[in-house]
């Protein structure tokens, strides 16, 4: 099976929604596209020789070798001709070091797995071609034309948003004013995406000015990213006890996306989707989560913490297997995002350069 | 008995006497047959994670230098001739918040006021609750006035009233992260001395090529408390022969796993650790210069170059090659405000005496002399008022 085919395989189980893929299935098409990655990509392809996990080695989708985060700073796991590059991601900027880069030959398929993901879990209750007014608390893919985010929120603005959908991170800073007449003037209860920040900023910026009014009803907001590295650190539950006071936008009409610049699919809670069971990370069906013992490469028994580490199919052009640095643990249907633990390197005064030098990841 | 009264009684004391009794209890961690080193050995390995090999390897050469003799070089080399005099401006009260579970911090910092004559009080860190209790109860067989003066007091880590009664004192020695130490300070008196010691991170460097002996020191040194002390290398930097210092470290850290087996780790850093292995391999994979040499719990990245680059700690050191010595400050520039001690042989020290505040011998990094220049600031200087 070529590339093409698996990502024709692949578009028809993004454009048909399909909530499951059989284990046969995703298998076929997993370790099509592992021998396709590993006969374009000579570093992976030497990195899972060195582990004796050759093509010919693997049998199961769950032994195809995974590659760090931080590896795609400073290798490039591309797996395809540089001069074919339509587009590079970068991670967020750190004070020092490389940033890491997803490089695609095609936006294609990218722009096919995001939709799906979106509309089940953020859009859940509104008709299949139905336009919302979508506000985007980030810069624009032209302000910022190599971050993922950007792009992601200008493909759903695109095939989603309705004429006053817009961006509202200008320059670095939020266009508060602009916010506020488009949030008042908007006949329809908007959809509010952006990252963590960004809402912390508004909600700022709104107490500054002395706003205190409610967001329309039937409002909802997609919330992403953390607050590693920010002076204005707080935790989710905190963050969103926040925003209920502050938009009067409850609690179960707040989704939180878990994504990475390294993956071609995003992650979001089930909240709205299956508002009956309580709230985890949905998977799409072209992936799987797997939680895994960093100690015995092992999986962890279902329930216990583990890292988090991903087959993201959509991920043609690079490698597919992608070990998170996030702990997690798997739940009946998705997976949950556990935060660190601060005090984990507490047992020492030495300290990793991560922290020192205030690197995000 | 209140804090004044306590200050009161062991201000009674000369100098040279407290110097004598808390000697004698620092002498008492380290005696193999005593009963405070025989609690040290039994407690610390569970409170702590650290196995108790670890622990007795980690004591035994730490401590050897724990005693009067090193106490009163200590008060020599800070206070010099007019000891006594200085002493007489020691802090009122001294609150000491200690962090992580190495145990040597905790003793110094102790032993610092009661010296001077300040009563101390302490609230151990939840890693190690082991320590500030051996200690006391250590200084109480030697003195009872001494031993009064040394208050151990718990109360809830966000219970900040209590925090605050406890860092109302005249000094306060704390030792964590930036964000921690920045916290202690703005809840202190802003008149009082605060005495911080941050985190900080050590190297080796080495010339010529691979010694199995040199190489077998540093092992050590990377070994003892797991590598998460301030005074554990991370990084080895060599002129040549990196391929050969690299296996030789290698065959070390594969010895001492067994005779000093590598404690507990959390998932948070033995995820990190998988994840500079993979990217270290991914490297190789694109550029055979760099090697991954690893056992069960350690690990050796021969780098291809000298570019600084994060440490997950427990056992994880990088080789680093380097044109020459003259190329080991642009390597260490990213770290160079962080960096407390450099372990190389002796016929390099006068090359190096620019970097960190201590040049040692390698196996000799995490057995500083009671009167080194910690961090900089020193031990007993930063709790006087300046003259």
């Amino acid at each position: 099976m070529n590339r093409s085919q698996i990502e024709a395989r692949l578009r028809d189980w993004m454009t048909s929604k399909t909530d499951e893929v059989g284990d046969d299935a995703f298998s076929e098409i997993a370790l099509a596209l592992f021998k396709w990655q590993f006969d374009h990509c000579a570093p992976y392809a030497r990195f899972c020789a060195g582990r004796s996990r050759t093509p010919e080695q693997v049998r199961r989708w769950q032994d195809i070798p995974a590659v760090p985060t931080g590896a795609f700073k400073e290798t490039d796991l591309r797996g395809f001709d540089v001069a074919d590059t339509v587009k590079t991601f970068r991670t967020s900027g750190t004070s020092v070091g490389p940033r890491g880069e997803l490089h695609l030959d095609t936006l294609a398929l990218y722009e096919a797995s995001l939709l799906p993901s979106f509309e089940t879990a953020v859009l859940a209750g509104f008709d299949a071609h139905q336009r919302v007014p979508l506000f985007i608390l980030a810069p624009s893919g032209s302000d910022a034309p190599d971050s993922s985010l950007s792009h992601m929120f200008d493909v759903l603005r695109r095939e989603r948003g309705t004429a006053e959908s817009a961006c509202f991170i200008e320059r670095g800073e939020l266009a508060f004013e602009r916010l506020e007449a488009a949030v008042a003037s908007t006949s329809d209860a908007p959809v509010i995406c952006g990252t963590a920040f960004a809402f912390v900023h508004w909600m700022d910026a709104r107490s500054a000015a002395g706003i205190h009014t409610p967001l329309p009803a039937g409002t909802r907001l997609m919330e992403t990213g953390g607050f590693k590295g920010r002076a204005r650190e707080r935790t989710q539950d905190v963050l969103y006890r926040e925003i209920e006071q502050a938009f009067r936008v409850s609690e179960d009409r707040i989704i939180n996306q878990y994504g990475m610049t390294e993956l071609g699919s995003q992650f979001y809670d089930s909240i709205l989707a299956t508002p009956s069971r309580p709230r985890h990370k949905r998977v799409p069906a072209w992936v799987r989560v797997r939680m895994i013992d960093p100690l015995t490469d092992e999986e962890v028994p279902h329930g216990a913490v583990g890292m988090i580490q991903i087959l993201d199919l959509a991920n043609t052009g690079s490698v597919a297997s992608v070990l998170t640095a996030d702990l997690g643990r798997a739940v009946a249907s998705g997976f949950e995002v556990i935060g660190r633990d601060p005090e984990a390197e507490a047992r020492g005064c030495s300290i990793a350069l991560d922290e020192m030098l205030g690197d995000e990841r | 008995m209140t804090n004044a009264d306590a200050g009161r009684a062991i201000r009674r004391l000369t100098l040279a006497e407290r110097v004598e009794r808390v000697g004698a209890a620092l002498s008492a961690l380290s005696d193999p047959g005593g009963e405070a080193h025989r609690r040290l050995l039994d407690e610390l390995p569970a409170a702590t994670g650290f196995s108790t090999e670890s622990v007795r390897a980690g004591l035994g050469l730490a401590l050897a230098e724990f005693n009067w003799t090193g106490l009163r070089r200590l008060v020599e080399g800070e206070l010099g001739a007019e000891a006594e005099r200085a002493a007489a401006r020691a802090p009122a009260s001294t609150a000491v918040i200690p962090a992580g579970a190495i145990p040597m911090p905790t003793f110094e910092s102790l032993a610092a006021p009661l010296v001077l004559g300040s009563p101390v009080r302490i609230r151990p860190g939840s890693r190690d609750p082991v320590s500030a209790r051996v200690f006391a109860d250590a200084v109480a067989s030697q003195d009872a006035s001494l031993g009064a003066a040394i208050s151990i007091v718990d109360f809830d880590h966000a219970d900040e009233s209590a925090a605050r009664a406890f860092l109302d004192a005249d000094a306060v020695i704390a030792f964590g992260g930036d964000a921690t130490i920045a916290h202690l300070r703005r809840m202190s008196r802003p008149s009082c001395r605060f005495v911080a010691y941050g985190h900080r991170l050590s190297v080796a460097v080495v010339s010529g090529q691979a010694d199995a002996e040199v190489a077998a020191a540093i092992a050590r040194d990377v070994s003892h408390w797991d590598q998460l002390g301030c005074l554990s290398p991370l990084a080895l930097y060599v002129t040549e022969d990196a391929d050969g210092w690299s296996d030789l470290l290698a065959a070390g850290l594969e010895r001492l796993a067994s005779d000093w087996p590598r404690g507990t780790i959390p998932m948070e850093a033995a995820l990190a650790t998988r994840h500079a292995r993979d990217e270290a391999a991914l490297r190789q994979a694109a550029d055979p210069a760099t090697r991954v040499l690893s056992g069960r719990d350690w690990t050796v990245v021969r780098e291809a170059d000298a570019t600084w680059r994060s440490a997950p700690l427990h056992r994880f050191i990088r080789v680093h090659p380097l044109a020459g010595l003259d190329a080991l400050d642009g390597a260490l520039a990213p770290v160079a405000s962080f960096l407390s001690s450099v372990a190389a042989p002796l016929a390099l020290h006068s090359r190096l005496s620019g970097f960190g505040f201590r040049r040692c011998l390698p196996g000799d990094l995490q057995a500083p002399p009671m009167h080194w220049n910690h961090d900089g600031i020193g031990t007993l200087r930063p709790l006087l008022p300046s003259t």
